[in-house]
């Protein structure tokens, strides 16, 4: 499970001030359990999954990944997730099975493990006809799935998964979603992040709506839709931004 | 650090590079094609040239301000230089040196010396940044200080001296080093300097590819949110560029050695 706890996560900026790409979140991701970081652009989802994944460093506060925490174990951490997004690069020269092994490998893993569990994904993801194929050879749509396999080779009880559809065309893009189906039948705890409000009304048990580095909502739709009293996602998302202009201006005003 | 994973990334590494053309080109192949063609074929280029250069010759415009004997002499061994053409000086001579129509102005002045001797001054106008003009001048040179040891010879026969006077002590060097020590000698010089810019240098496109090209390539999120720890990633990394510089540098030292080799059978 994931449990993020009061993260702030500040870049400086040219002139001097920070900026809180980050500011002050808290929420948690059971296991079994979707979770949707649902935002615009710039709202701050990917450096809360970079902050998560240990490829940045917290300014205050911290988050626990399966108990351990991103501060003082991040090789912990890394061990326990699996980290996929929608535009992460491959190495091209190397084969697919090459590809795998190597993370496989980098995640102390025994060769016969990882031949095993390699075998077991390209059956599911029907990838047989090209694991002896140089990646720089594939469709996009096959370098995702070998994305796919990258991720979960070492079998983590946390995925998170940045923007993982975008880009991707409606084929490759219902994989990805029926991977994530899969990850949660498994039991694995799955944060995903999305700007997209059809994906997140469709897989997430949870949403955390995020704007502007704050969490503005969070809760399943059924909850949102009764607070909000609204029933389309896209109308529930407007709303809560509406409501945090209007706090923003009354505060501004009393100034 | 864990030596294991470092092996891991060291491997793989190594893997890729190998698989890489423009990296195999530029540290493995380039410099065997260099060396041979740079050291080989400069060396037949600069003979070929000299020697195309005498073979074209020289236009030299004479000017003889004195009209003796001696003086006539003197020019009448300069025409014996073959593929040279002498001219008498006209006043255009400036002009046609200008524009290189000649390469050289050969002026003869003479003067009395303290013992009463006449001396004669040969003046010779021509362009060292041209190489043509330049060998004129060395091919003139050799051919005065011939001139000027018969002349010399002569006239100590006439005043009853026996020439050989002029010789009482005679150089002869004998050089134990044969050309391969000479060779050796320039190597030590400048080898290690070269090595420096090499070992620096020769693994240059492998660094890059191996850092910047993985943030280009977007392959160095992935790496760092897997299972291995960021200096386990830099030892291997590290490991690669070393051992990739160390390769191209053996490659180069046995390419030139091949080349200087070959150049000292070709020169004897």
């Amino acid at each position: 499970m994931i449990s993020v706890k009061n993260l702030v996560k500040e870049f400086p900026k040219k002139d001097g001030s920070v900026f809180s790409a980050v500011d002050d979140i808290s929420f948690e991701a059971a296991d079994g359990e979707i979770v949707c970081l649902l935002g615009v652009n710039g709202a701050g989802k990917t450096t809360t999954m970079r902050v998560l994944s240990t490829v940045f460093q917290p300014t205050k506060g911290t988050a626990e990944i399966q108990g351990w925490d991103i501060r003082h174990d991040p090789d912990k951490v890394r061990e326990q997730l699996g980290f996929l997004s929608g535009d992460t690069g491959l190495y091209n020269r190397l084969r697919v099975h090459e590809f795998i092994r190597y993370f496989g490998r980098l995640y102390s893993m025994t060769d016969a493990d990882i031949t095993r569990r390699m075998q077991e994904m390209a059956d599911i993801l029907d990838m047989n006809d090209f694991m002896d194929k140089k990646i720089e050879f594939l469709s996009s749509g096959m370098k995702q799935k070998v994305s796919i396999v990258r991720s979960i080779i070492h079998d983590p009880p946390v995925m998170i998964m940045d923007e993982p559809t975008s880009g991707l065309d409606i084929l490759t893009a219902r994989n990805i979603i029926s991977f994530i189906r899969s990850c949660k039948e498994r039991g694995k705890c799955v944060l995903f992040s999305t700007h997209i409000m059809r994906e997140a009304e469709r897989l997430a048990d949870r949403i955390v709506l995020i704007h502007k580095g704050k969490i503005l909502a969070e809760g399943s739709l059924d909850a949102m839709r009764s607070e909000t009293g609204q029933t389309d996602l896209d109308d529930i998302f407007v709303h809560y931004v509406n409501l945090y202009s209007d706090e923003e201006e009354v505060q501004a005003d009393e100034f | 650090m864990n030596f294991k994973k470092v092996m891991i990334v060291f491997r793989k590494e190594l893997m890729e590079v190998f698989r890489d053309k423009r990296t195999l080109f530029t540290t493995l192949l380039l410099p065997v094609i260099l060396y041979p063609v740079l050291i080989v074929g400069f060396n037949a280029i600069m003979a070929r040239q000299s020697n195309v250069l005498e073979e074209q010759g020289a236009t030299v415009a004479v000017c003889d301000s004195v009209q003796s004997a001696e003086s006539m002499r003197i020019i009448n061994d300069l025409t014996k230089i073959e593929n040279f053409k002498f001219i008498p000086a006209s006043d255009s001579v400036q002009s046609l040196y200008q524009s290189k129509d000649i390469q050289g102005i050969v002026t003869i002045r003479d003067t009395i010396n303290a013992s009463s001797l006449r001396v004669y001054h040969v003046y010779v106008q021509y362009d060292a940044a041209n190489e043509r003009s330049n060998m004129m001048y060395g091919k003139i040179a050799e051919a005065l200080q011939e001139t000027e040891q018969e002349m010399v010879r002569e006239k100590l026969e006439i005043s009853g001296i026996d020439p050989e006077l002029v010789n009482l002590v005679d150089l002869r060097k004998r050089d134990t080093a044969d050309s391969q020590k000479k060779m050796g000698m320039l190597l030590g010089m400048i080898l290690p300097y070269i090595m420096i810019m090499m070992l620096l240098t020769g693994a240059s496109v492998v660094a890059a590819d191996l850092v910047a090209g993985e943030k280009e390539r977007k392959t160095l999120e992935t790496l760092l949110v897997a299972g291995v720890r960021r200096i386990d990633v830099v030892i291997g990394k590290y490991l690669t560029i070393i051992f990739m510089s160390m390769v191209n540098l053996i490659v180069n030292l046995f390419s030139i050695s091949f080349s200087l080799r070959y150049m000292l059978a070709q020169s004897g």
